[in-house]
C-alpha cells in the first residue's frame, strides 16, 4: 500500500504531508500579521473570502528561524468551507509529490525528541535523504 | 455515505417544520376547536412525517406519528371531540416526536410506549385521565397488540372515500436502493411525488436488515405502501419512476383476509374491510361534501412550492463569494481605469458589472433574512404553560411577526426574549384575583411586537401587569450593595429602573422555577448588546411594563472606523465611538498630560485616561528605549505631529485610544475570529478590507482588560453628573419674547412668564371707564398698554390687528396689549441696570445691535393695578429681616432682589456659594435663597455646608431655579433645602418664604 505525500522544504529539511489533507499551495501571498497573537501565528490572509490563519511552522517546531528569507509560499489544509478556522502554514518552497511505500517509513528514532518527535508522525527513508512526515492534527490542535 | 446523510438531513429539516406546524396548529385548536382546515393541516403534517420516516425505517417515529395521525383522523372525521387533556397529550407527544427527529440516530431508543397506550385508550373512547391510571396495566396489552402499522378505520374510510372519487387502490413496492438510492432520488422527493398524484394510505418498511440509519439506502430493503390515485396502472411507473412489476392494483372489494395480507407484516385490525364498507354505506357523504372534498384535494395537489431549502453554509459561501466579487470588481475597475478611453465599448460593460455586483451582494445579504415569526412562534406554547404553572390567565398577542432580521440575530434572540416574556408573565402579570381587585380584566395581556424604526428593528415586550416597584428595586439594589445610598438619592425613577440590569440583581422575592434565578436581566442586556442592540425599560405602576429591544437589521455588516497604528490597519466598531480628538503639537489648551507614567487628557473638565493602541497590542515603535515615547514619536512622524485620540464609551466607562492615523469609516463584513486567536482579548473578529487584505476588528472591552484600566463605577457616575450639570448650566439662558408696542422701542419678556400670545382685532377691545377689556376664554380680561405706564414713546396707531400677551405665574392676570411680536430668542443676557431706569423695567440689554427693554411684569402690573398688585400683603413679612440671595445670573439677581426688596426684605447678594458662605459668617441672615447652578460652589454644596454648620443649620433655605424637574427638585430637597421653587414666580416665592419663616418660628 502506498500513499502520496506532498514534500516541502523548511529550514533546510525535507518534510512531507499526506496529500489528501492539502487543499492548495499558494504563492506570493500577502498576509496581515496579528499583533498580540502567539508568535507561532504568522498572520491572517484572505483566500477568496475565507480568512486563513497562517502558522509559522518553523517556529512551531522550534527551528531557528532564518529571518532573512521572507517566506511567501504556504500550504493550505483542507477544511469544511465555512469553518472559520482555516489553517495554512508557511514553507520555504514546495517539493514533489512522492509515492511512499509503507515499509520504507518508520516511527521517529528515539533521539528525535521533544516537539519534533511529537509533530513528526514518521520518517521515510528515501534513497537520497530522509523525509519527515508531519502530523497536522497534532501540530494545529491548539 | 454523504448522500444518505444529506437525505437524512433533509428528512430531519422537513420533519421539524412539520412538527412545528403541528404545534402551532394544536395551540390554535384551543381557540377554534372545530376548524376543519386546521385539523386537516395537522393531519397532513403528521401524515408526512409518518410517510417519510418510513423510508428510513425509523420505526419509533413511524409508530408515534401513526398513533397521532389516528387521533387526528378521528377528530377530522368528527368521530371524536378534542378536549383540553387531549391537546396537552398531543402536544407532549409532539414534543417527544420532535426530540426523536432531532436526535434521529438514536430515535429507536426513545420510549414512546406511554403515549401509544394513552392514544390507544383515547381511540377506544376513554379519557386521558383514565388512561393515566391504567398505564401500567395497559402496557401489557400493548405488547400483545403489536402496533407498528395497522390499517385503521380511518385509513379504510379514506380508501373508500378516495375510491368513490375515482381513485384506484395500488400496492407499490419500492426498493430503496435500486429505485431511489442509485438514482439519487431522496426519499423526501419520492414521497412528495407520490403525494402529488395520490394518497399514501399506509406504508411498511422491512427494516430487519437495517442496522444503522446510514445503511437504509444501501441495503436493498423494500418499502411497501398502499396508494390510492386516479392514475391508471400503466401511467404509474412513469410517474413514479419505478418498474411496473412493483405496482399491483388491488380490488377494493378484496376480502378482508387478502387485504390484511397486502402488507405482509402489517397487523390489520380484526374488524377488517368488510365491516368498513358497511360503514361507508351508512355514512354516505352528501354530494356537496364530496365535491368540496375533491376540490380541496385538487387545490392541495396544485400547490406549487415557491420556496426551496438551501443549506445555510451555502448561503454563507455565496455571501463570501459575493464580497470577493466586489473586491474583484474594484480591482478590475482600478486596472482598467487607464485604458477606459482606448477600449471602445468597455465603459457600459464596466458600469453594468459594477451595478450587478452591488445588487448581487445586497440580494445575497437578503437571503439571510428571516421573519421574526421563527422566534415568536414558540411563545404561545410558553405562555400557555406558564399561565398554567403560575395560575394566571394570560393572553399573548403577536404583532409584526413578518418583520425580518438576519438569521444570526434571530437565532440569538430566542433566549433573551424568552427571559423577558417569562419575566412579564411571572413578575409582571398579577394573579386574576388581584387583577380583578385593581379593576383590570382577569386575563392579563402580554404583547410581543416587532416593527421597523429608523434602520433598526424594535421589539417590544409589553405586559399590562403591575409595573415595576421602584422602591423595591432601590431597596434591593441597596441590600445587594450595587449602589450607594448617595447615588440612589440622586437617581430618577427611570435611572433606578435600570438597576435591574446590574449583575447580581434579581427582584423575585422567592426564587421560582420560572424566572428569578439571579442571573437575569444583566445577561439579557449583555446578549442584546452583543448583537449590537440596546434595551430600554418603560414602566408605570399599576399599568404595566414595556421592554424595548433595538436591534440592527443585520449582524454581519457593521459600520466601523478604520484606524492605523504601527503601519497596520484595524477596524473599530462605531457603536462605542463617542468622538475623535485631534491634538496638535504645541497646543497648550489641548495636550496630553502625565500622571506618573499614565497619560490623561482633559476633556470637558474630566480626565480621560489615554492608552496607545500600539502599547496595548505590543506593536514596536521606532525608538526601542521607551515604548510609550516611541509610540508617541512614531505617531508624530507618521501624522505630522497630530495625535488622534478616539474617545470610546462602554456603559459609563470612557477612555481614549491613541492611534497613528484614521482612514475613515467603512461598512465591514464581520467574520468570526479563528479559534487560534481566541487568546487575544483585543479582537472581536476579522474582516476583509476593500483591498483584499484582512484587518482585525478591535474589541474595546478587551482593550480595557488588556490595558488594565480600572474604572471605579461610583466616581465615574459622579463625574458624569458633573458633566450633566455643566451642560445644563449652559442651558440656563433666558428665552425672551421680543415685541413692540406702539412706540419704536423693543421690549423683551421672559418666555417662562408668558402663557400665550393671542391675536385680536382692534374692535374686540371694549372700553369700560378708563380701562380696556377683551373677552378671553369666556371671561373678561383687562388689557394694559405698557407705554401708558412706562416712560416710553407712544403713538396711537390705528392698527387693525393687535396682540395680547397673557402672562402666567400671576394672581390676577392682565393682558399686555402689544402691536407686533418680533421674535423669540434664546440668549444669555448681559443686563445693563444703570442706563435705563424706570419702574416696570428690569433693565436693558443689547440684542442684534438693538436695545431691548426687559419688562418686569410684576412692577408693570403694580403700576396698572395697584389694588391687586401692591406688595403690601408681603410687606410686613420682610420687616427687619435679611435675605441672602446666591445667584450668578445678573438677570435673575435683579429680579429676585426686586421681588424681595418690594416685600420689605433687606437683601444681600452673593455671586456663588462661596461668597454666600462668607456673607453667612459675617452677617446675621434670616433666610437664604439660592440658585442651584453656580460657578465655584453650587447651591447643593452651599446648603450642605449650611446644614453642617451648627450656627447656620437653623436658617431656612429655598432653592430657586429656572429648571423644574423632579430629579433636580429631589436632589435639592435631599441636599437640605426646605423648598424648591421656580425663579420668576414672585407670588409663589414670597409665599414660600413666608411659610419657611413661619415654620422656623414655630420650631423655635
Amino acid at each position: 500500500m502506498s500513499e502520496k505525500v506532498l514534500t516541502f522544504y523548511l529550514q533546510g529539511g525535507l518534510f512531507g504531508i499526506d496529500i489528501t489533507l492539502v487543499k492548495e499551495i499558494n504563492r506570493n501571498i500577502e498576509f496581515t500579521p496579528v499583533p498580540d497573537a502567539s508568535p507561532s501565528i504568522a498572520g491572517l490572509f484572505n483566500m477568496r473570502g475565507q480568512v486563513v490563519t497562517l502558522f509559522n511552522l518553523a517556529k512551531l517546531m522550534n527551528y531557528e528561524e532564518n529571518s532573512e528569507v521572507k517566506k511567501l509560499v504556504c500550504i493550505i489544509l483542507k477544511a469544511p468551507p465555512n469553518d472559520p478556522n482555516q489553517i495554512g502554514f508557511l514553507i520555504d518552497r514546495p517539493g514533489d509529490v512522492v509515492d511512499i511505500e509503507k515499509d520504507s517509513s518508520e516511527i521517529p528514532p528515539a533521539n528525535v525528541g521533544n516537539i519534533d518527535g511529537e509533530y513528526i508522525s514518521s520518517i521515510v527513508k528515501l534513497e537520497s535523504e530522509l523525509l519527515m512526515i508531519i502530523d497536522p492534527n497534532k501540530i494545529f490542535q491548539n | 455515505m454523504l448522500q444518505n446523510e444529506e437525505f437524512i438531513q433533509e428528512f430531519v429539516d422537513e420533519a421539524i417544520s412539520h412538527v412545528t406546524n403541528v404545534e402551532t396548529g394544536l395551540l390554535k385548536i384551543d381557540e377554534a376547536p372545530l376548524d376543519p382546515e386546521l385539523i386537516n393541516n395537522i393531519f397532513r403534517a403528521v401524515h408526512s412525517i409518518k410517510g417519510t420516516a418510513g423510508f428510513f425505517g425509523l420505526k419509533k417515529i413511524v409508530e408515534l406519528s401513526h398513533a397521532m395521525e389516528n387521533i387526528f383522523g378521528e377528530i377530522r372525521n368528527k368521530k371524536m371531540n378534542i378536549t383540553q387533556e387531549m391537546t396537552d397529550l398531543l402536544l407532549a407527544s409532539n414534543d417527544c416526536l420532535k426530540g426523536m427527529i432531532e436526535d434521529v440516530a438514536n430515535s429507536e431508543e426513545a420510549d414512546i410506549s406511554s403515549f401509544l397506550t394513552k392514544f390507544s385508550f383515547i381511540l377506544k373512547g376513554e379519557t386521558v385521565a383514565k388512561t393515566e391510571n391504567d398505564t401500567e396495566q395497559s402496557l401489557a396489552i400493548l405488547n400483545n397488540e403489536a402496533l407498528p402499522v395497522s390499517i385503521t378505520d380511518t385509513d379504510k374510510l379514506l380508501i373508500h372515500n378516495n375510491v368513490k372519487h375515482g381513485h384506484k387502490l395500488y400496492k407499490v413496492r419500492v426498493r430503496l436502493n435500486e429505485d431511489l438510492g442509485l438514482k439519487s432520488i431522496s426519499p423526501i422527493q419520492f414521497f412528495k411525488s407520490v403525494e402529488s398524484i395520490g394518497n399514501i394510505i399506509e406504508s411498511y418498511t422491512d427494516t430487519s436488515s437495517i442496522n444503522q440509519l446510514e445503511d437504509c439506502l444501501n441495503v436493498d430493503i423494500n418499502f411497501d405502501f398502499l396508494l390510492t390515485t386516479v392514475l391508471e396502472k400503466s401511467l404509474l411507473p412513469a410517474a413514479l419512476e419505478i418498474p411496473e412489476e412493483s405496482i399491483q392494483e388491488l380490488d377494493i372489494n378484496t376480502r378482508p383476509a387478502d387485504f390484511s395480507g397486502l402488507l405482509k407484516e402489517c397487523t390489520v385490525e380484526k374488524s377488517g374491510i368488510k365491516e368498513n364498507s358497511e360503514t361507508v354505506h351508512e355514512e354516505q357523504p352528501s354530494h356537496d361534501e364530496q365535491a368540496k372534498d375533491s376540490s380541496q384535494k385538487k387545490s392541495q395537489n396544485v400547490v406549487v412550492e415557491d420556496t426551496i431549502r438551501v443549506h445555510v453554509s451555502l448561503l454563507n459561501n455565496l455571501l463570501n463569494l459575493a464580497s470577493e466579487m466586489v473586491l474583484g470588481r474594484n480591482q478590475l475597475l482600478r486596472v482598467v481605469e487607464k485604458h477606459r478611453k482606448s477600449i471602445p465599448g468597455i465603459e457600459p460593460i464596466l458600469q453594468n458589472i459594477d451595478h450587478i455586483t452591488t445588487e448581487l451582494q445586497e440580494k445575497i445579504m437578503q437571503t439571510r433574512m428571516q421573519p421574526i415569526a421563527n422566534v415568536f412562534n414558540k411563545f404561545p406554547r410558553i405562555i400557555r404553560e406558564l399561565s398554567k404553572k403560575l395560575g394566571k390567565e394570560i393572553e399573548l398577542q403577536l404583532e409584526g411577526s413578518e418583520v425580518e432580521l438576519d438569521k444570526s440575530i434571530i437565532e440569538a434572540l430566542g433566549d433573551p426574549l424568552t427571559h423577558l416574556v417569562r419575566n412579564s408573565a411571572d413578575h409582571g402579570i398579577e394573579t386574576p384575583d388581584i387583577r380583578e381587585k385593581s379593576g383590570k380584566p382577569r386575563v392579563g395581556t402580554v404583547i410581543l411586537k416587532a416593527y421597523h424604526e429608523g434602520g433598526y428593528v424594535n421589539i417590544d415586550v409589553i405586559d399590562d401587569g403591575s409595573g415595576m416597584n421602584i422602591e423595591k428595586i432601590k431597596k434591593k439594589a441597596l441590600e445587594k450593595e450595587l449602589v450607594s445610598k448617595a447615588e440612589l438619592s440622586m437617581m430618577s425613577d427611570q435611572e433606578a429602573v435600570q438597576l435591574v440590569f446590574k449583575p447580581g440583581f434579581s427582584t423575585a422575592e422567592k426564587v421560582t422555577d420560572v424566572s428569578g434565578r439571579g442571573v437575569g436581566m444583566d445577561v439579557v442586556r449583555t446578549n442584546i448588546e452583543k448583537l449590537g442592540g440596546t434595551i430600554e425599560i418603560f414602566t408605570s405602576a399599576g399599568q404595566g411594563t414595556t421592554f424595548r429591544l433595538l436591534l440592527p437589521l443585520t449582524l454581519a455588516i457593521i459600520p466601523s472606523l478604520i484606524v492605523e497604528v504601527g503601519g497596520q490597519r484595524f477596524a473599530l466598531p462605531q457603536v462605542n465611538l463617542q468622538e475623535i480628538v485631534r491634538i496638535k503639537p504645541g497646543d497648550t489648551t489641548r495636550k496630553i498630560e502625565f500622571i506618573h507614567n499614565s497619560e490623561v487628557l482633559r476633556l470637558r473638565g474630566r480626565l480621560l485616561p489615554i492608552v496607545h493602541l500600539s502599547d496595548v497590542l505590543g506593536l514596536q515603535g521606532t525608538c526601542p528605549t521607551s515604548p510609550r515615547e516611541a509610540a508617541y514619536s512614531a505617531s508624530h512622524e507618521s501624522t505630522s505631529g497630530i495625535t488622534r485620540i478616539l474617545v470610546l464609551k462602554i456603559g459609563s466607562r470612557q477612555f481614549g485610544i491613541a492611534v497613528d492615523a484614521i482612514h475613515g469609516s467603512e461598512e465591514i463584513l464581520v467574520k468570526p475570529l479563528p479559534k487560534f486567536l481566541k487568546d487575544c482579548k483585543c479582537y472581536s473578529g476579522v474582516t476583509i478590507m476593500g483591498d483584499g487584505k484582512t484587518a482585525m476588528i478591535l474589541d474595546p472591552e478587551g482593550i480595557i482588560v488588556k490595558a488594565n484600566l480600572r474604572f471605579s463605577e461610583g466616581r465615574d457616575d459622579v463625574a458624569e453628573k458633573e458633566l450633566a450639570a455643566e451642560s445644563e448650566s449652559i442651558k440656563e439662558q433666558q428665552n425672551l419674547l421680543l415685541f413692540k408696542c406702539s412706540g419704536p422701542e423693543t421690549f423683551g419678556i421672559d418666555l417662562s412668564l408668558v402663557s400665550r400670545v393671542e391675536e385680536i382685532t382692534a374692535d374686540e377691545i371694549e372700553k369700560i371707564g378708563q380701562k380696556e377689556f377683551i373677552k378671553f376664554r369666556g371671561n373678561s380680561l383687562r388689557v394694559i398698554r405698557p407705554e401708558d405706564f412706562i416712560p416710553v414713546n407712544s403713538h396711537r396707531n390705528e392698527r387693525k390687528y393687535l396682540y395680547v400677551i397673557i402672562p402666567k405665574l400671576v394672581k390676577h392676570p392682565l393682558g399686555i396689549l402689544i402691536e407686533k411680536v418680533n421674535d423669540t430668542v434664546q440668549t444669555s443676557i448681559k443686563l445693563n441696570l444703570e442706563d435705563i431706569k424706570s419702574k416696570g423695567i428690569i433693565g436693558s440689554t443689547i440684542l442684534n445691535d438693538r436695545i431691548v427693554l426687559l419688562v418686569n411684569i410684576y412692577e408693570l402690573f403694580e403700576l396698572a393695578d395697584p389694588e391687586h398688585y401692591s406688595s403690601v400683603s408681603h410687606k410686613a413679612l420682610g420687616e427687619k429681616l435679611t435675605v441672602l440671595v446666591a445667584e450668578d445670573t445678573p438677570f435673575f439677581q435683579k429680579m429676585e432682589k426686586n421681588y424681595l426688596e418690594q416685600a420689605g426684605f433687606k437683601v444681600l447678594m452673593a455671586q456663588n456659594g462661596k461668597e454666600a458662605l462668607q456673607h453667612l459668617q459675617d452677617n446675621e441672615i434670616d433666610l437664604v435663597v439660592s440658585d442651584i447652578h453656580m460657578p465655584v460652589m453650587d447651591g447643593l454644596e452651599l446648603v450642605k455646608r449650611i446644614r453642617e454648620d451648627k450656627r447656620l443649620a437653623h436658617i431656612p433655605a429655598i432653592a430657586v431655579t429656572s429648571m423644574t424637574g423632579d430629579l433636580q427638585k429631589k436632589a435639592g430637597l435631599d441636599a437640605g433645602f426646605d423648598f424648591y421653587e421656580f425663579k420668576l414666580d414672585r407670588e409663589r416665592l414670597l409665599d414660600v418664604i413666608e411659610r419657611a419663616l413661619q415654620l422656623r418660628r414655630e420650631a423655635i
